[in-house]
């Protein structure tokens, strides 16, 4: 390897590879941020909401310039049944300062831009196709004719990952259960109406979970976000609910907007935008091989995404890992040493920062998810009937304690039993 | 060797045109990107360069949104690429663009070619080319699909309405390209990174030698809207009474 | 007092123009001076249809029509008009942006609509963003110079105004010259002078279907015309049939729009015909919002079916 080589060559300008970028050029190694798209972000999609612990940590002194849109004030949950809906919501302004909706074209640019501020090399509209892999090493990559030589590559290329595969890195096969589909529309609305809508007061925002209704019983759930003069409203669904169920997401889309539940938090505003793209959900159980002879894989690419229900997590992730991984190559170059050995110090540092930790920790959720269809299907039914039920005076219907309404609404749904089993191995996976 | 210039605007995505209420049209948060027949021209000089080497210098007008679109040219063959950038510039019309890239040009020592799309993707008045010929005193060439340098000459194949027009002219030409000329490719990642080394140069509008002026645009617009559609939008049910609908119409 | 002038290659272009220029003259006293190039018989044509002078620049053989443009710019420098009318061929684009150039004046290309108040400025309406928007622009300064598509205005009635013809001959710029022509084969029907077009897009399945939409056409009285990708991508049809904003413009009297889908570009090339008719199997397309009726049907039955109800109706 000539001393003319890259130090590292990170593919993808998400907040991976971004991240990536920016702590290896602060430690100034050279480095060159490859993005397929015409800008970093026009390729991404999110809700979404970040968490921005790890943004902190990125960007101790500027992230406050970082484009946020709005602070998430007010949580909300809905079950959908029909077309009635129980929601459950959490408002406090003791919520600290932890939680924004972010449009991606807007948070990436920002975040690559940094990484070019620090000497970062980036390179848009450009598609790497391949890695160059000498006697099992990986020594750069290949886009179209070009050839770039590096002492390692740092992959982020998002969920739709096909690099790992050339340098022989254990991929699993891609498990319809364990990935999503998310679809996704924006709604222009003035700040002002969606404050009142919401009830938020400016720079502050509400997020919203929908589950039942949405999907059809399938394991997924509806989104929505409140940006600075937009809502992101969605879906997400796994590819293994879509193929079983021959379900349309654009279908479920439209029927989602049309639910009393929604169309008026969105009524009035004008669809600017519209998209798809695809989420791994298998948590650490679809991690494949991150680590490798001169490469490193992070953020979606690497699995390292996390979806709760009541908390979806990607972005902190994604930076976490890229810092991590960008942090690995500061020591090896120290060393001059890009083998496994050495880059295996990744895993180590993934495993003692929230990364590993929390992906572990949560590792039963997608299971849970996955093998609890009542969650999506019976629950919401039972809820919402129960409840309307509950709230019907009507002066004919016979009284019923509150027991027996219960119990009523889970006839034929679910018995105790099972409620009370999926209560327990879902309080112990979420 | 000849010294090629290569004209190109920086223009508002199209794509992300909206329609506001009473039919105005938004670009607020449009993108912007070089205008197609402009790549076009850019990739016949990396072509000419590629086949006689000579030097290429890219030259584009606007307001400070056109430092973004260096590099893009850049990226695209240009061995450098001036920007002749003012706030004042930022809506200029034709004439005002014709007037400040003649004399960007004008900054250069000597030039064989000006290539120019023959319409820019948002405007397509057309004009811009053929100014800048008749600002420079130069022939025009324009609607040209086929170009061929032969010593200090330039043969041309304009595509015009009843035909092709073979024009043979003397360097120094302007030439305004058609998009059937070639067909741009995709710059590489070594060409995208090699764009950040390339000069670039700025000229506003005191360094082009005008007072605000002469930069003041002889054309005003007045409101851009969308096409305005007044038919009567009737729908039928069956192909039976489409034909009477057409046959009423014919008789 | 308002000078107009008028400028055309082209006989029938001139013509128009002049029409309109006298219509405008006459509103305001005026003079309507039109200027033939090549062609001596064009600026007869002229002063016989309303033209109070005309002016014939010859130039010599195997010059290129914009050589004229220092010579025109001088002479309309020396009288001054208030307003300028060329008909816009590309040629004529080329020569009149040259002479705007030349004197320092705005152009206005291709304006589909032209108003002149009574204090003689003028303003006028043109299609940008590939046929998404429609602008209107006026002018700053007292030299109004736009380029009109031919048949925009209508062929004018006899008046016999002026009756000479100034000759002006064109130096011959000897860095330019022709050294061939040659003639575009016409493979199609010239649909822009038609006044029944069908046109065809993506929604035609087959090449082979485009027998029964000639039949259509000819039950019709009219001529073939397509959307862009089936001619330059598809390639079904000849390049000089097709209708959009880089294509052919047309204004029939019916306009029958046979799967496709009404992207603005092609809208921008037939906007002006009278009445227009649809068939798309998308209820969505948004042919539908520019056409006065719509069917919602495929073509692959519906187009058998037409025929057939053409020929029930006599056609």
């Amino acid at each position: 390897m000539s001393d003319d080589a890259m130090d590292v060559i990170v593919v993808g300008a998400g907040p991976a590879g971004a991240a990536a970028a920016l702590v290896l050029a602060r430690a100034g190694l050279q480095v060159v941020l490859i993005e397929r798209g015409s800008a970093a972000g026009v390729k991404n999609m999110t809700g979404g909401r970040l968490y921005t612990h790890a943004l902190k940590t990125l960007c101790p002194e500027n992230h406050q310039e970082a484009p946020l849109e709005r602070r998430v004030t007010r949580e909300l949950i809905s079950m959908m049944s029909g077309s009635s809906t129980v929601t459950m919501e959490m408002a406090s302004p003791e919520f600290a300062d932890n939680s924004y909706t972010v449009l991606r074209t807007r948070l990436d640019a920002w975040l690559a831009a940094q990484a070019e501020a620090a000497g970062a090399m980036l390179a848009t509209g450009v598609k790497v196709d391949e890695l160059l892999i000498k006697d099992g090493k990986v020594v750069g990559v290949r886009c179209g004719e070009d050839e770039m030589p590096a002492h390692a590559v740092i992959v982020a290329e998002g969920a739709n990952c096909l690099l790992p595969r050339q340098a022989s890195l254990k991929v699993g096969e891609l498990d319809p259960h364990h990935v999503a589909t998310g679809v996704k529309a924006t709604f222009e609305l003035p700040a002002n109406v969606i404050e009142e809508r919401f009830h938020v007061a400016p720079g502050e925002g509400a997020a919203q979970l929908f589950v039942g209704e949405v999907t059809q019983g399938l394991a997924g759930g509806g989104f929505l976000y409140t940006n600075r003069d937009t809502i992101s409203l969605g879906i997400v669904l796994t590819v293994a609910g879509m193929l079983e169920k021959k379900v349309e997401p654009a279908a479920l889309m439209a029927a989602f907007e049309a639910h009393p539940a929604v169309a008026p938090l969105i009524a009035g505003g004008r669809m600017v935008e519209y998209s798809a793209h695809l989420v791994p959900e298998g948590g650490v159980a679809m991690m494949p091989e991150v680590v490798g002879d001169g490469i490193l894989v992070a953020g979606d690419a690497a699995g390292f995404v996390l979806n709760l229900g009541y908390a979806v997590r990607g972005m902190d992730f994604a930076m976490a890992s890229g810092m991590h991984a960008a942090e690995t190559l500061i020591a090896a170059k120290a060393k001059n040493d890009f083998g496994k050995a050495e880059l295996k110090n990744y895993l180590t540092r993934l495993k003692q920062s929230f990364v590993l930790r929390d992906l572990e920790f949560y590792k039963h959720a997608p299971h849970f998810i996955g093998s609890t269809p009542r969650m999506f299907g019976a629950y919401p039914k039972v809820a919402t009937d129960m409840l309307r039920r509950l709230f019907t005076v009507d002066g004919t219907t016979p009284p019923k304690h509150a027991v027996t309404l219960a119990r009523e609404a889970l006839k034929g749904r679910a018995s105790l039993w099972q409620v009370a089993k999926d209560g327990l191995r879902g309080g112990r996976a979420l | 060797m000849p010294n090629v210039i290569v004209c190109y605007k920086w223009v508002l995505d199209e794509a992300d045109l909206r329609v506001g209420p009473g039919g105005a049209l938004n670009l607020d948060n449009a993108g912007r990107k070089i205008s197609e027949y402009d790549r076009n021209a850019l990739e016949e000089a990396a072509l000419i360069t590629e086949k006689h080497g000579g030097t290429i210098t890219a030259v584009s007008l606007g307001g400070p949104e056109i430092k973004a679109s260096a590099k893009d040219a850049l990226s695209r063959g240009p061995n450098s690429v001036i920007l002749a950038m003012d706030p004042t510039l930022q809506a200029a019309d034709a004439h005002t663009t014709a007037l400040g890239l003649a004399a960007a040009v004008r900054t250069l020592s000597a030039y064989d070619l000006i290539l120019c799309g023959e319409g820019s993707g948002d405007q397509y008045a057309q004009q811009v080319g053929p100014r800048m010929a008749a600002l420079l005193r130069v022939p025009c060439i324009s609607y040209v699909n086929k170009l061929t340098l032969d010593g200090d000459h330039v043969i041309c194949e304009r595509k015009l309405e009843e035909g092709v027009e073979v024009v043979r002219a003397q360097l120094p030409v302007v030439v305004t390209v058609l998009p059937d000329l070639n067909k741009p490719r995709i710059p590489g990642l070594k060409q995208v990174m090699g764009a950040a080394k390339k000069p670039q140069v700025v000229l506003d509008a005191k360094a082009l030698g005008f007072g605000t002026a002469e930069l003041t645009p002889r054309l005003s617009t007045l409101a851009v809207k969308a096409p305005l559609s007044n038919r009567k939008k009737l729908r039928v049910q069956n192909v039976a009474e489409l034909a009477q609908q057409l046959v009423s119409a014919l008789s | 007092m308002s000078k107009i002038w008028v400028i055309s290659e082209q006989t029938a272009t001139l013509l128009e123009l002049t029409g309109e220029a006298r219509r405008l003259a006459d509103a305001k006293p005026g003079t309507v001076t039109a200027v033939a190039l090549q062609d001596r018989t064009a600026a007869e044509a002229a002063l016989a249809h309303g033209a109070d002078e005309a002016l014939w620049l010859k130039l010599a053989e195997n010059q290129p029509l914009e050589a004229a443009a220092v010579t025109l710019s001088e002479l309309m420098r020396d009288a001054q008009p208030n307003l300028v009318l060329f008909g816009a061929t590309l040629r004529a684009r080329d020569l009149a942006a040259q002479v705007a150039a030349h004197l320092g004046a705005a152009l206005g290309s291709c304006a589909t609509a032209l108003r002149v108040q009574a204090d003689g400025h003028a303003e006028f309406e043109r299609i940008v963003y590939g046929g998404g928007g429609v602008s209107t622009q006026a002018f700053t300064g007292p030299l109004q110079l736009l380029t009109i598509s031919p048949r925009t205005f209508a062929a004018p009635a006899a008046n016999t105004r002026g009756t000479s013809i100034r000759e002006v001959n064109v130096p011959v710029d000897a860095r330019v010259t022709i050294t061939a022509r040659k003639a575009r084969a016409q493979t199609g029907a010239d649909i822009a002078g038609a006044t029944v077009v069908v046109g065809v897009g993506r929604g035609l399945s087959k090449k082979e279907d485009l027998a029964a939409v000639q039949q259509v056409a000819s039950k019709l009285g009219g001529a073939v015309g397509c959307t862009r990708p089936v001619a330059e991508d598809l390639q079904w049809l000849p390049e000089e049939t097709y209708i959009g904003i880089s294509g052919r413009k047309i204004a029939p009297q019916l306009y029958l729009a046979l799967g496709l889908s009404g992207q603005v570009q092609h809208l921008a090339g037939m906007r002006d015909s009278k009445l227009v008719v649809a068939i798309n199997k998308d209820e969505k397309a948004p042919i539908f919002e520019h056409a006065d009726v719509g069917l919602v049907a495929a073509l692959e039955t519906a187009l058998p079916t037409l025929i057939d109800e053409l020929t029930k109706l006599g056609r």
